[in-house]
């Protein structure tokens, strides 16, 4: 879709394996008015598409994955009107293996090849991982990359080419206010799914509160048993439940999560997830937003003749607060004031 | 050079109007400066007021995040941005404000640890100069940026710069350590970057100051630095109106020696060009300072005022206003000349116009005075005001005489009261009342006049005054008369041929009855007869010369009452005599006796010229017919309309009509003027219808003409029936009046009459003595005056006439009657005579009639 008023398209390729990008002019010399007139058209928008650079926003996930739409609306609200969002989904969250991920980087590869954009925002690890880190470091083209995990040493950045902003679970609030209002908890349990990032997300939320000498100790589940049951083992020998994602807990079932922690719930929890709120009391969590919109503001930023290589890494900064009010209640726990007015109520 | 003095007043108005506007013009400049002055004051005092107020905003930003890293063992990025965030969003004059902490050169590689686990993953202190590992200077300590806010990607380059590194600014912090107060600066990078203002403040450690007893460098822990947005300031004051302001930063205090100053901003000035130069009118400039810290902000606003900015509006409302006054003062004066010159113009065309009307008026009095008809002014009760010359000569009054009369001097007592009532509800009404009348001569003789009478009215429509207009119709009517009577003369001239064969007739039977009754003398029966037969005989022509001579008798007009049925009849019998037998004539008149008043001899002679029309208007016709009818006429209508004149509601309608040749169409309303014929050359004198027309005018009637030419012609006339009318009778009964043995002198010329008349007298009691002429009639009279008790006496005799006669005989007894008799028309001896007791009749008349008058004559004269 062309808006000639702003010069800002979106345009959207899906994973296509074998797929290639149709002309979006065809040549049918039957028709030499249609040709005229197109003609006419391409010469009066080429000032507008001369003028408006052209962002390619390299998705590790798929549209409609949320993080990923939240990403893309952060973009949107800053772009708008300076630059040309083109868009290609890699879709890694529905295909995890590394062989897709390596063909679909080639396709995405071949796809700027062939679109020849200013700038790449790659969002998420796998981005980096199979496109960016192979093809794209110290190249010339600039990449803004958003949405990494924790740490960017994996991908070997910083590149000479590459800035971004981290995705790093906002625990630090967290610890500052369980620091300051629940003084006596010693203890904590994280309960998570037995997966390679649940158990990173453990090692970080560990050094947090260690620091602020609060041991944390791991329960991982492979399914809603064990997550019951793990969730009723910290009610017991614990004073702070951390409450990990689900994803990789076989038959997840929120019915019975609802149903135990209705029935079980007795110490304070927290999380990191926002889908997770419905189980803690208090959850803090990432603002997918956040990402798109400082990835966008450095594309830019750069389109305007800042060095990218003077832009530092940083890390996400803002984060939602979600209050669960009638675990609260039924715990009778009370929250400060001031967070109680900047958090969103949930309920049971 | 010579001022039309018309032009001076003007030009003398000219100039105080533009004197005036000059004056208002100059007032409007001084105004208008006046204003745009204290528009400049008040301008650059609020210019003022806001830039000490985005300063003050930022300076106060910097001293709360000073404030909370006091307060503060250990101030986190989260405190950090909430608070600076929140001083951005509120003052967008502040560009950024930054955290920079000192960090000592063996904490660089902990610190960069730290900062780096704290999410800034890449962070290194640098200098400034593109982040390079390696820094330019050989520091003692390093000021890297901490913390900045908004960080935005431009923004996030600074994270990690050490500020020390900035040759430009090391002064500066150095300064805002030793000194404790906030330094304000303005610094640039590199020649690429632009100067940004700065203002700084030193963090201490714990709750020391800088004059504690640890020196500054030893307290030192950090730097709060404010950019200020100088975009953001300079929108502030772009918004002046034409106000060139320069904004300089004294670094310390301005009255210090070694203060420098330098230039944080300055308004962009407009190229004023040569021309604009010349328009300069006023320079005006004001100087404020500001405060910060220990520097001063000093902001110079100068405006130059030219003739552009003077209130063009007012300027122009004012000149328009001067202009206006001036065109007003023009306009005045000559408006004020104008009227003069049109009052001039008026009283001269007054003076004109009064002028004209006196000539108008005067040749109005001599008209009125010379006019032929006696003018009279009386007022609206009728008493005489005015009457000119011709009144005098007409009526035989002096002016003197009739003034202050009543009108009703001039009454000749003829008109009844109807005509004079019918005259006054005419004029009342505020119509002119014309018409004929008979008024009295001063002598007591009657004046015949046309008279026109018309009320003068006010402006209220009351009558004040009357005015009327006199014609003398003496001379008129004689013509009149004249001229009817050759018109009768004319007509008998008709009658002669057909009298004369009815005379022969009747003579050949009176000679037939008188050889009959000779030839039967014997017989007294047979005599009788004849004699009576005779008798009728000779009494039918009598009547007929009595009609001819009544006919052709050259009277005055004698408007007596008649009776219309007897006098038309009559007149169609007379009439009758003079048209040839082949024409069929009738008379059809109604039985209703229809009293008129009006003169006989006139009437006839109208229904003679009519039927003389006819006759000759039927000449060619195969069976011609003359008809006349006399009928009772009510008005309809379309005649009442026709004839608003109208005065009665009963007419008497004759009609005279034929199937003669008919008028033409285009004629119709030519035939009654005078002098207009349709006959042939030497057959019609053009007057008959024109005397008809005057005579029923003279009635008071109306005449109308239809006719369809070659078909039928017919004459209507209308006469006004009399009201309580009687017929006058000429006689009062047929009976002989006898003598009772009085003497009678009868004088007459012709023998066989004188001799007649002895012997009819003699048989009926009068003793009679004759004489055959006036002499021997005087002799006679000489000689038995005292038995002579009457005289009859033939008007014309020869030797001596009947009037000299009769003249000498009242000298010798005065007191005997006479009795005149005369067969010519024309004589009236009675008029000119002054004889006491007199009357006259005319020849031939009846043996009663003479018997009457001479009865009457004696009983008259009888003690």
């Amino acid at each position: 879709m062309r808006n000639h008023g702003g010069g800002y398209t979106i345009r959207s390729v899906s994973a296509q394996p074998t797929g290639k990008t149709g002309n979006l002019l065809k040549m049918n010399h039957k028709r030499p008015i249609t040709i005229l007139f197109a003609l006419l058209l391409g010469l009066l928008s080429m000032p507008v598409a001369a003028c408006a650079a052209k962002c390619l926003y390299i998705s590790s996930y798929h549209k409609g994955y949320e993080w990923n739409d939240g990403i893309e609306r952060g973009m949107e609200n800053i772009l708008h009107g300076k630059c040309e969002l083109d868009r290609f989904y890699m879709d890694t969250k529905r295909h995890r293996e590394k062989e897709y991920g390596k063909e679909i980087a080639l396709q995405a590869k071949a796809y700027i090849e062939q679109s020849s954009p200013d700038i790449l925002i790659a969002a998420d690890d796998n981005a980096s991982r199979y496109l960016i880190q192979p093809y794209y470091k110290n190249s010339p083209i600039p990449v803004v990359f958003c949405g990494i995990n924790y740490t960017v040493k994996p991908y070997g950045y910083p590149y000479n080419n590459a800035t971004g902003m981290l995705e790093i679970s906002p625990i630090r609030p967290v610890v500052k206010l369980i620091k300051s209002q629940f003084r006596k908890i010693k203890h904590g349990i994280y309960l998570g799914p037995d997966v390679i990032s649940q158990h990173r997300e453990f090692e970080l939320n560990r050094e947090r509160y260690a620091s602020k000498g609060i041991r944390i100790t791991p329960i991982f589940v492979k399914n809603m048993g064990e997550w019951v049951a793990g969730y009723n083992k910290a009610q017991q020998n614990s004073d702070l439940l951390i409450i990990g994602n689900n994803g990789g807990i076989e038959n997840w079932s929120d019915k019975e999560a609802r149903k135990t922690v209705l029935t079980e719930q007795s110490i304070f929890s927290v999380t990191s997830y926002d889908w997770m709120n419905r189980y803690a009391m208090l959850a803090i969590t990432k603002v997918p937003e956040e990402q798109g919109e400082w990835a966008a503001k450095v594309a830019v930023a750069v389109l305007a003749g800042e060095r990218i290589k003077r832009i530092p890494i940083i890390a996400n900064r803002r984060w939602n607060i979600f209050t669960n009010t009638t675990l609260l209640n039924m715990g009778e726990i009370k929250l400060p004031r001031h967070l109680m007015l900047k958090a969103i109520k949930v309920s049971l | 050079m010579r001022i039309n003095p018309l032009i001076k007043p003007i030009y003398l108005a000219t100039a105080i109007g533009l004197l005036f506007s000059s004056a208002l013009l100059t007032l409007a400049c001084f105004n208008s400066i006046n204003t745009q002055e204290r528009q400049f004051l008040s301008e650059t005092a609020r210019l003022k007021e806001q830039v000490a107020l985005n300063i003050r905003k930022a300076h106060e930003t910097l001293d709360n995040i000073t404030s909370l890293f006091k307060a503060s063992e250990y101030v986190d990025s989260d405190e950090f941005d909430a608070l600076a965030e929140d001083a951005l969003h509120r003052h967008p004059v502040i560009d950024s404000v930054m955290f920079l902490p000192h960090i000592a050169l063996e904490e660089r590689r902990a610190f960069e640890a730290f900062m780096q686990d704290s999410g800034f993953v890449t962070y290194k202190i640098h200098g400034n100069h593109n982040g390079q590992e390696k820094l330019h200077y050989e520091p003692e300590y390093y000021f890297p940026v901490k913390y900045i806010i908004p960080l935005t990607p431009s923004h996030a380059t600074l994270i990690g710069e050490d500020f020390l590194s900035i040759s430009a600014l090391a002064p500066y912090i150095e300064q805002a350590i030793t000194s404790g107060r906030t330094i304000a600066t303005m610094i640039r990078k590199s020649t690429e970057e632009p100067p940004q203002f700065l203002m700084l403040k030193a963090l201490y450690a714990g709750n020391s100051s800088p004059n504690s007893k640890y020196s500054p460098h030893e307290l030192v822990n950090g730097m709060i630095i404010v950019r200020v947005n100088l975009n953001a300031l300079k929108k502030v004051i772009q918004n002046s109106n034409n106000i060139t302001i320069d904004i300089h930063l004294h670094p310390t205090p301005k009255d210090q020696p070694d203060a420098q100053e330098i230039s944080v901003l300055s308004s962009v000035k407009q190229q004023q060009s040569e021309a604009t130069e010349h328009w300069k009118l006023h320079s005006i400039n004001t100087e404020e300072a500001i405060d910060i810290g220990n520097s001063q902000l000093s902001i110079n606003m100068q405006k130059t005022l030219s003739w552009h900015d003077l209130d063009i509006t007012l300027l122009t409302l004012t000149l328009l206003t001067g202009l206006v006054i001036t065109v007003l003062l023009i306009m005045t004066v000559r408006s004020t000349q104008a009227r003069n010159r049109e009052l001039h113009e008026r009283n001269e065309m007054i003076a004109k116009q009064v002028q004209e009307k006196t000539r108008e008026l005067q040749q109005l009095s001599q008209a009125v005075e010379s006019a032929g008809e006696s003018i009279i002014i009386s007022n609206h009760e009728g008493l005489i005001e005015y009457v000119n010359p011709a009144f005098s000569k007409i009526m035989g009054y002096e002016a003197a005489e009739v003034i202050g009369q009543k009108t009703s001097i001039l009454k000749s007592g003829q008109h009844d009261q109807a005509f004079y009532t019918d005259m006054w509800n005419r004029i009342l009404s505020g119509d002119t009342w014309s018409g004929s009348l008979l008024d009295q001569h001063k002598n007591g003789s009657f004046i015949p006049t046309y008279m026109s009478i018309s009320p003068i009215q006010n402006e209220q429509g009351k009558i004040t005054h009357f005015v009327a207009i006199q014609q003398d119709m003496t001379e008129l009517k004689h013509a009149e008369q004249k001229f009817r009577q050759s018109q009768k003369m004319e007509s008998i001239g008709t009658l002669v041929g057909g009298i004369a064969h009815d005379f022969n007739n009747m003579m050949a039977a009176i000679l037939g009855n008188i050889f009959l009754a000779q030839k039967n003398i014997d017989q007294p029966d047979i005599v009788e007869e004849k004699l009576a037969n005779i008798k009728a005989v000779g009494d039918r022509a009598a009547d007929m010369v009595k009609q001819l001579l009544s006919f052709a008798r050259k009277d005055m007009l004698v408007m007596e009452n008649l009776d219309l049925t007897a006098l038309i009849q009559n007149a169609f019998d007379l009439a009758q005599v003079g048209i040839q037998e082949n024409i069929d004539t009738s008379c059809d008149i109604t039985s209703e006796p229809l009293i008129i008043q009006g003169d006989a001899t006139q009437l006839q002679q109208i229904i003679m010229n009519l039927m003389n029309n006819a006759r000759d208007a039927v000449e060619a016709k195969k069976s011609p017919y003359i008809k006349v009818s006399l009928d009772h006429y009510h008005p309809e209508a379309w005649f009442l309309a026709k004839y608003p004149e109208a005065v009665s509601r009963d007419y008497g309608r004759i009609t005279v009509s034929d199937n003669g040749c008919g008028l033409p169409k285009g004629i119709m309303d030519k035939v009654f003027e005078p002098f207009f014929t349709t006959k042939a050359v030497g057959k019609g004198t053009g007057l008959g219808l024109s005397m008809v027309y005057g005579s029923i005018q003279t009635h008071n009637g109306m005449i109308e003409v239809n006719s369809r030419e070659n078909i039928s012609t017919s004459f209507n006339i209308y006469l006004p029936i009399a009201q309580q009318a009687e017929v006058s009778s000429p006689l009062k009964n047929s009976e002989l009046e006898t003598g009772k043995g009085e003497t009678i002198l009868l004088v007459d010329d012709e023998d066989y009459l004188r001799e007649t008349i002895k012997e009819v007298f003699s048989s009926i009691g009068y003793t009679v003595i004759s004489a055959s002429n006036g002499e021997e009639a005087v002799g006679l009279f000489r000689a038995k005056a005292s038995d002579i008790d009457i005289v009859i006496l033939d008007v014309v005799m020869p030797v001596m006439g009947g009037i000299e006669a009769a003249t000498i005989i009242q000298g010798l007894k005065h007191d005997v009657p006479f009795v005149f008799m005369t067969g010519y028309s024309s004589q009236n001896p009675l008029e000119q005579q002054g004889f006491r007791n007199a009357s006259l009749i005319r020849k031939p008349s009846d043996i009663q009639l003479l018997s009457r008058e001479i009865r009457d004559a004696l009983e008259s004269t009888s003690p």
